[in-house]
């Protein structure tokens, strides 16, 4: 099949394995011994507007679906055109059962091309500006990103969570594809 | 450059004599092969010297166009060139121009005929990973090749393999399409052979020049770093910004996901095994394990002198 795809020139999309989501609480753990880093209660999830009816119907209802009853949500959009849904006020298991949700609704309705990524913040008391733990949709696997403001990242961290949460997470194994996410709303 | 209060290395300056050596006998010894073989060498000599004559003065504009670099004003950058500035000082050399080529991969050159007709550049990459100290040090090894004049040496180096190169390529379409006439048999089959013998022996020499010259630019390369580490006093930095640069750290990207998006979606292309890399023969660089070890060596002679 995969010959076919590119003598024909068609791109299929990755087939998504969100189940591995539910695998971030056994590496928040790994994250809080090895690093001092605790789950912030703050997850979101960022997609690409469709720019139409059924694509805001279906993120709605998807929101709606996710959220429990005890959740605080709120719905932003970036400066680079890209909305947020951000998922506060409940611990790394709720939120990943709500980001899962999310993502799952989105993909059985074919708009499974609009998501991004999704990012879960962990904080230390050591640092001013959260570490993110970024869930890339397309790719099915997780980075750490470590801003330190200015556009400035802490790569030696990053590493060092890649070490921490390797054995349990499914770590992007390409290091070219730990973009940043620079000025984003779960920063604060 | 200053008079060292350091030890020359006698080592590298060993190596590096060596190499010129063998090249120059290997430069003989493929003149010499020409004669026995009847080539008229003047006008392939010609040839090649005009094609690295012209390389060579239009070197700057030729590397800034293939790095994307424009030269900046010091209104433009200046705390870049401040740092140029502070090092030509120091360096006791004449202040090349300032570059900078807007790529995420961290990255610096220094080229030019000349200490005079110089260019620096650095990638915008390079400036958002390194800190100040850093960055002065990236510049110090630049500037330390424009010190030592490695963009003549290098191409001189390299008139070699160009010359070679060219003979194999001459001597590949004059036997295809005139070396195999001839009037009896006998003829033909001399001028066959004398053809494919040109053609083996420039292949030979080619080979051989090419690791040759990969092995000098090695050296300069080593030389360039001990170069910058004595003008800044401070070797270690110079090792942290290549760790930064050339290890790990250096492959993951400052560009925001969302502006790369487009690219997320194409996942065609499967990425290189890990591991495979191009065999130190071939390399320009030396291996990062090896110019740390020569920093982490100077920084120890540095300790003790106090």
């Amino acid at each position: 099949m995969k010959i076919l795809d590119t003598l024909f020139g068609r791109t299929k999309a990755a087939p998504a394995d969100l189940d591995r989501l539910f695998a971030l609480p056994g590496a928040a753990v790994n994250l809080d011994v090895a690093l001092g880093l605790g789950f912030a209660n703050r997850a979101g999830v960022c997609v690409k507007p469709a720019g139409n009816e059924p694509f805001e119907e279906a993120l709605n209802e998807a929101i709606e679906l996710a959220k429990l009853d005890h959740l605080d949500n709120r719905i932003v959009d970036d400066r680079y055109g890209y909305r947020w849904a951000i998922f506060s006020g409940a611990g790394l298991e709720d939120l990943v059962t709500a980001v899962h949700g999310v993502n799952s609704t989105l993909a059985d309705r074919a708009l499974g091309n609009q998501l991004l990524c999704s990012a879960f913040a962990f904080t230390s008391p050591k640092r001013t500006l959260p570490v993110l733990l970024v869930y890339l949709y397309k790719r099915g696997t997780f980075y750490p990103f470590a801003p330190v403001g200015g556009e400035k990242r802490d790569t030696e961290t990053e590493l060092s969570i890649r070490a921490a949460v390797g054995v349990d997470l499914p770590v992007e194994a390409e290091l070219e594809r730990w973009f940043p996410l620079w000025d984003n709303p779960l920063m604060s | 450059m200053p008079p060292t209060r350091f030890p020359a290395d006698k080592g590298l300056s060993a190596r590096m004599a060596f190499t010129v050596f063998a090249m120059g006998l290997l430069f003989v010894a493929f003149i010499a092969a020409l004669w026995a073989l009847r080539v008229p060498i003047a006008l392939v000599v010609i040839i090649a010297v005009v094609v690295v004559g012209a390389q060579y003065w239009f070197a700057d504009r030729i590397a800034m166009f293939s790095m994307g670099a424009r030269l900046v004003t010091p209104e433009q950058a200046p705390e870049l060139h401040a740092v140029v500035d502070r090092l030509c000082a120091l360096a006791n050399l004449p202040k090349p121009k300032v570059a900078v080529a807007d790529s995420d991969i961290p990255n610096a050159f220094a080229t030019g005929r000349s200490q005079r007709a110089a260019v620096v550049a650095v990638t915008t990459g390079l400036l958002r990973r390194l800190d100040n100290a850093e960055v002065e040090a990236v510049l110090a090894h630049e500037l330390s090749h424009v010190a030592h004049r490695d963009v003549a040496v290098m191409t001189a180096a390299s008139i070699l393999g160009i010359l070679a190169g060219l003979l194999t390529r001459f001597a590949f379409y004059a036997g295809f399409f005139g070396g195999f006439g001839g009037r009896d048999n006998r003829d033909q089959e001399a001028n066959g052979l004398a053809f494919l013998a040109i053609l083996a022996v420039s292949a030979l020499v080619y080979t051989i020049s090419f690791l040759l010259t990969r092995a000098l630019s090695r050296y300069r390369e080593l030389a360039a770093d001990r170069g910058a580490a004595i003008v800044t006093g401070a070797p270690a930095t110079l090792a942290s910004a290549l760790v930064k640069v050339s290890g790990e750290m250096g492959r993951i990207p400052t560009q925001d996901l969302r502006a790369a998006e487009h690219m997320n979606a194409l996942f065609f292309a499967p990425a290189l095994a890990p591991g495979l890399s191009l065999s130190s023969l071939f390399s320009t660089h030396p291996s990062l394990e090896r110019r740390l070890d020569q920093l982490s060596r100077l920084q120890n002679q540095m300790g003790r002198r106090g």
